[in-house]
C-alpha cells in the first residue's frame, strides 16, 4: 500500500508542473495585470511603472516564469499583489474554511444520498421512490448557485431563519460556548446544503441501481432464507457491495465540489479558497491564482487516492498493487 | 441643521434626495430622540479590504475602514477645498503664504496609549514620499518642501509656491505613529503588524480582521475630541448583491454604502426600516468620440449625437432618476463646477440639421445617412462585466437609430476594453471616469497624455489648462477653468452622459447621519442610536483583542 501511494504521489508532480505551467502563461496572457486598477487620470503613470517594476512584472514572461518556478519548488508561493501579504498566510486563513465546508458538503452528499438511494431501492415504485426520482433529477439538474440564491430568498429573507452569509453571526464573540457552537452550524447548513444537493442527487440514483442489482443476487436471498432480518440484509450485507460505485463517485465529484465552493463561496461569502481564486483572477494577482490552483490541484489529487484506497477497504477484491501493476 | 447641509445644495435637482423610508420619514435626516452612547453598526462591503497599511493601500473598502481609525490634521469640508478640524484645531498661513502651520489638539493619543505628537506628521511625510513605498499620490507631495516639528503640537509645512491645495496637499498623508516604525526600513513597513492591525488616532480603534470575513472597531473611549456615540462597527465582506439585499432587508446588515445597481434604489426605499441616501457622487460616465476616426473628425457630427441623446430618459430609466444629466468634465463635486454650463438639450431635430449640414444625408432610403458612399454605422465599445453600460449601449442604438446613425454595439472584458481605449482602437466608447477632488483636465484632455484617448488637441484648450492650473487666486482659476470647459463642451469629444449619485441605505435606528461626496462616513462619530431602539448590547474593551493591542502599545511606548 505504501508503495502505491508513493508511486501516485509521484505520478501526481508532472500532472502538477502542467497544469500551473498552463495557468502561468494564461493568466499571463490575459490583457491587464495586477496595475491595471491604478489606471486613472489622477494617478501618475510614472507611479505605475515603478510599481510594475516593484512586483517585477516589466519582465520578460519566460523570466518571470523562471522566477516564480524556482521559488515555488523552494515552498515559497511569494506575495499576494492585491492583498499585500504572503500568500501562505492566506492559504491559511483559507483553506481550512473550504476543507470544512466540502468536508460537511460530502457528509450530507453521502449519508442524503446513501439513504435515499437505499430507500428508492427497498420500496421499488413506491410513491417514496417515485418522488425521490422526481426531486433527485430536479436538484440534479439545478445550478448549485441558483439554489443557494433560492435558499437565501426563501430562508434568510422570507422565514429569516438562517443567517445569509459569513462563518459566524456579528455578535459571536460575546455568545455562550455553546450558543457558538450553534451559530456555527446555522452558518454552515445553507452554504453546504447548496454545495451537496446535486451530488446528493446522483448519489441516490447511484445507490439505488446498485442496491436493486445486489438484492437480486443469490447471497441475499441466502441471506434471508437464513432467517435474517431484513435489516441485516439489507444494511449489512447488500449495502456493502452496493457501495462500491458510490465510492468511486465520491472521489470523481472531488473536483466538482471543489469547482462548485468558487460559485458557493462567493455567494455565501464565505472565506475559502474558491472565492479568493475568483477575486484573484478578477484582479489580475498572479501569485495567488496560481498558488489557490496548485494547492486545489493537490486537495482533488488526494482526494482520488482517498477514494482508490477506500475502494480497496469496502471491496477485498480489489487489491491496489496488483490492479496498478 | 448640519445634517441638512448637503441637502440644501442639491435639492433643486434630486428631488428624491431626501432620506426617509416608508414615505413617512421625509426631510427628518437629521436627528430623533436624545443621543445616546451604545449599539453597533454592521456595514455590508462588497470587496475586502487589501491592507489597513494606508499609504499602500489602493482599495476604497479599506479607506472606508482605516479612514475611523486614522485621522487628519485637518478634516476636508464635502467641497474638498475648505476644511474643518480634526487632531488639529486649527491652521494659518505664514505672510508670504509660503508656510502653513497646524495646531495639534493637545492630549490627542495613538490607541496604544503614546502621546500624538509633530513628529509622527513629520514621520508620515517622509513615509509617504519614499520611493520604496511608491504611494499612488506622492505627486501631491511635490510642492512641499519641508515639514518641520516646530514644537510637539505645531507642525509647519513649507512650499515651493502658493497655489491653490496647500492645505489639502498638507492632508492627504495620515500621520503614523512613528514609535512603532520609526525604525523600520520603508520597504518593509507594508509587512509589519500594523498594516493588519492599526494602531491609530482617532474615534474607532481596532479590534480584528478575519480576511474575506469581516473587520471590526470599536469606540476609542479616550478620545479627546470626544467618544463616539456608537459602541462597534462591523465591516462584513459581501460580495453577492443579492445576498446583501436580503441582509440589508432582513436587518442583518445596517448599512450598505454606495450600493449598486441603482434597481434596489425603489425596493430600499419603500422598506420603513431603512433610509436611503442619495448624493451626487464622484464619477461620471461618458460616451467618448475618437476624433482620429474619419466619422467623428467633424465636430458637428459629434454635437448632433450629443444632441440626440435623451440623457434624461436614461437616468430616470437606468439610474431610477438617481443622477443628474451631464454637461462637463468637472462635476458638480469639485469646487470648479460651471452651474452656467448647460448639459446640449435633447433635441433630434437640431440633431437631424446639424448632420445634413455636415453633408450626411440619407440617399438610399434605408434610414441610416451616407456621405461620399460611407455609411454613417460605427461601433460602440463597453465593458461586459458593467451591466449598466451595456444597457446604455442598447437604448444609445435606439436613439441614435432615430436621427440616421447605426450603433454596431461591441461588449468586451473590462481589461480588454480599457487596453483597446488607451491604444484608440474604437470609434466611440461608452465608459466613466472616477473624479480626484481637485480641479484637473491636463490628463484627460492634455496633448500626447495617456487618457487622452478621444485625441483632443486643441491648443487654446492646452493654454487655457495650463493657466488655469496655474492661477493662484480662486476666483480667476475658476474663470479659467469654465473657458476651458466650454471648449470641451463646444467640440463635444465627449458625450457628457450623466453623473450617478451614490445611493447608501441605511437602518432607520441610526440618526444624525450626514453622508456626501467626501465620504458616507462623513460624520460616523456623531451617529447615534437613541436609547431603546439600540439592537446590540457590545460592551466597549471587552475583545480580548483590544487587551493585546493595549499592552503592545505600552511595550511600544517605552521607546
Amino acid at each position: 500500500m505504501t508503495g502505491y501511494i508513493l508511486k501516485r504521489t509521484l505520478q501526481s508532480i508532472p500532472i502538477l508542473l502542467g497544469a500551473s505551467t498552463l495557468i502561468f502563461f494564461l493568466m499571463h496572457a490575459a490583457p491587464g495585470d495586477p496595475t491595471s486598477i491604478y489606471l486613472r487620470p489622477d494617478i501618475d503613470p510614472a507611479v505605475i511603472e515603478q510599481m510594475r517594476k516593484n512586483l517585477g512584472l516589466d519582465q520578460p514572461v519566460h523570466v518571470q516564469y523562471v522566477k516564480w518556478l524556482s521559488s515555488f519548488a523552494r515552498g515559497d508561493f511569494g506575495y499576494s499583489f492585491s492583498q499585500k501579504r504572503p500568500i501562505i498566510d492566506i492559504i491559511k486563513d483559507t483553506l481550512p474554511n473550504t476543507i470544512l465546508l466540502s468536508g460537511i458538503a460530502l457528509v450530507i452528499i453521502f449519508s442524503l444520498g446513501v439513504l435515499i438511494g437505499t430507500i428508492q431501492a427497498v420500496r421499488q415504485y413506491s410513491w417514496i421512490d417515485n418522488l425521490a426520482t422526481v426531486l433527485a433529477f430536479f436538484f440534479y439538474s439545478m445550478p448549485s448557485f441558483w439554489f443557494g440564491l433560492m435558499l437565501i430568498l426563501l430562508l434568510s429573507y422570507k422565514f429569516q431563519w438562517l443567517p445569509a452569509s459569513q462563518m459566524t453571526s456579528v455578535n459571536f464573540e460575546f455568545i455562550s460556548v455553546g450558543k457558538q457552537w450553534v451559530d456555527r452550524l446555522m452558518h454552515l447548513i445553507m452554504p453546504a446544503a447548496a454545495l451537496g444537493i446535486g451530488s446528493a442527487a446522483s448519489v441516490a440514483r447511484y445507490m439505488r441501481s446498485g442496491m436493486l442489482e445486489q438484492i437480486r443476487q443469490d447471497y441475499v436471498r441466502t441471506a434471508r432464507a437464513k432467517g435474517l432480518s431484513e435489516r441485516v440484509v439489507i444494511f449489512k450485507h447488500a449495502m456493502r457491495n452496493a457501495l462500491i460505485p458510490v465510492i468511486t463517485l465520491l472521489g470523481l465529484s472531488l473536483p466538482f465540489l471543489v469547482g462548485g465552493a468558487v460559485l458557493i463561496e462567493t455567494i455565501f461569502a464565505w472565506p475559502g479558497m474558491g472565492r479568493l481564486i475568483i477575486q484573484a483572477i478578477f484582479q489580475r494577482d498572479y501569485p495567488v491564482v496560481l498558488a489557490s490552483a496548485f494547492v486545489l490541484s493537490i486537495t482533488v489529487i488526494i482526494g482520488n487516492l482517498l477514494a482508490d484506497i477506500l475502494y480497496s477497504v469496502v471491496d477485498p477484491r480489489v487489491r491496489v498493487e496488483e490492479s496498478e501493476t | 441643521m448640519h445634517a441638512n447641509r448637503w441637502l440644501a445644495t442639491v435639492a433643486g435637482t434630486v428631488m428624491l434626495a431626501a432620506c426617509g423610508g416608508g414615505g413617512d420619514a421625509g426631510g427628518q435626516a437629521g436627528a430623533e430622540g436624545t443621543p445616546a452612547d451604545g449599539d453597533m453598526l454592521v456595514v455590508g462591503i462588497t470587496t475586502d479590504l487589501d491592507t489597513m497599511f494606508p499609504p499602500i493601500s489602493n482599495s476604497v473598502s479599506s479607506s472606508d475602514v482605516y479612514g475611523n481609525i486614522y485621522w487628519y490634521l485637518m478634516r476636508s469640508e464635502p467641497d474638498f477645498i475648505h476644511f474643518r478640524p480634526g487632531l488639529a484645531d486649527s491652521f494659518s498661513f505664514s505672510e508670504d503664504s509660503l508656510q502653513v502651520t497646524f495646531y495639534i489638539h493637545p492630549g490627542v493619543t495613538w490607541h496604544d496609549g503614546a502621546p500624538f505628537t509633530a513628529d509622527d506628521v513629520v514621520f508620515a511625510h517622509s513615509v509617504c514620499k519614499a520611493p520604496e513605498i511608491n504611494w499612488s499620490a506622492a505627486s501631491w507631495l511635490d510642492h512641499i518642501t519641508n515639514v518641520e516639528a516646530v514644537d510637539s503640537l505645531t507642525v509647519r509645512y513649507t512650499y515651493d509656491e502658493r497655489y491653490m491645495y496647500q492645505v489639502v496637499d498638507a492632508n492627504v498623508c495620515y500621520p503614523l505613529p512613528k514609535h512603532i516604525l520609526g525604525d523600520v526600513p520603508f520597504a518593509e513597513m507594508g509587512n509589519q503588524p500594523i498594516a493588519r492591525a492599526p494602531i491609530g488616532n482617532g474615534p474607532f480603534r481596532f479590534v480584528s480582521w478575519s480576511p474575506g470575513e469581516e473587520v471590526v472597531l470599536e469606540a476609542n473611549p479616550d478620545f479627546v475630541l470626544g467618544r463616539p456615540h456608537l459602541n462597534r462597527i462591523a465591516f462584513r465582506v459581501i460580495e453577492d448583491a443579492t445576498n446583501l439585499a436580503t441582509q440589508i432587508q432582513n436587518g442583518d446588515v445596517d448599512l450598505w454604502p454606495r450600493f449598486t445597481p441603482p434597481s434596489f434604489y425603489p425596493q430600499f426605499k419603500g422598506d420603513p426600516e431603512l433610509v436611503v441616501h442619495s448624493y451626487p457622487g464622484r464619477s461620471y460616465t461618458y460616451i467618448a468620440w475618437n476624433t482620429q476616426d474619419p466619422l467623428f473628425q467633424d465636430k458637428r457630427v459629434r454635437q448632433a449625437l450629443t444632441l440626440a441623446t435623451n440623457r434624461q430618459e436614461i437616468v430616470d430609466a437606468l439610474l431610477y432618476g438617481q443622477g443628474q444629466v451631464g454637461s462637463q468634465p468637472l462635476i458638480s463635486t469639485i469646487w470648479a463646477h460651471d452651474p452656467s454650463i448647460q448639459p446640449y438639450p435633447f433635441d433630434p431635430d437640431s440633431a437631424k440639421a446639424l448632420l445634413e449640414a455636415a453633408g450626411w444625408t440619407d440617399t438610399d432610403g434605408d434610414g441610416i445617412r451616407e456621405k461620399n458612399g460611407q455609411r454613417l454605422s460605427f461601433s460602440m465599445k463597453t465593458n461586459t462585466d458593467n451591466r449598466m453600460r451595456v444597457d446604455i449601449v442598447t437604448v444609445l442604438q435606439q436613439q441614435l437609430q432615430a436621427v440616421g446613425a447605426e450603433v454596431r454595439p461591441i461588449t468586451l472584458e473590462f481589461n480588454t476594453f480599457i487596453e483597446q481605449l488607451l491604444a484608440k482602437d474604437f470609434q466611440s466608447a461608452v465608459a466613466g471616469w472616477s473624479v480626484g477632488i481637485k480641479a484637473e483636465l491636463e490628463p484627460t484632455f492634455g496633448e500626447g497624455e495617456l487618457f487622452n484617448f478621444v485625441s483632443a488637441d486643441d491648443p487654446e484648450l492646452q493654454q487655457l489648462i495650463v493657466q488655469a492650473e496655474l492661477t493662484r487666486d480662486m476666483a480667476v482659476a475658476k474663470g479659467l477653468w469654465s473657458q476651458a470647459q466650454r471648449i470641451i463642451v463646444d467640440e463635444a469629444y465627449y458625450t457628457f452622459l450623466f453623473q450617478i449619485n451614490d445611493l447608501c441605505a441605511i437602518d432607520a435606528r441610526f440618526q444624525n447621519v450626514d453622508m456626501n461626496a467626501y465620504s458616507w462616513a462623513f460624520n460616523l462619530e456623531e451617529w447615534y442610536v437613541p436609547e431603546g431602539r439600540q439592537k446590540y448590547e457590545v460592551p466597549v474593551g471587552a475583545s480580548p483583542l483590544a487587551g493585546t493591542a493595549a499592552e503592545s502599545a505600552a511595550a511600544g511606548a517605552g521607546r
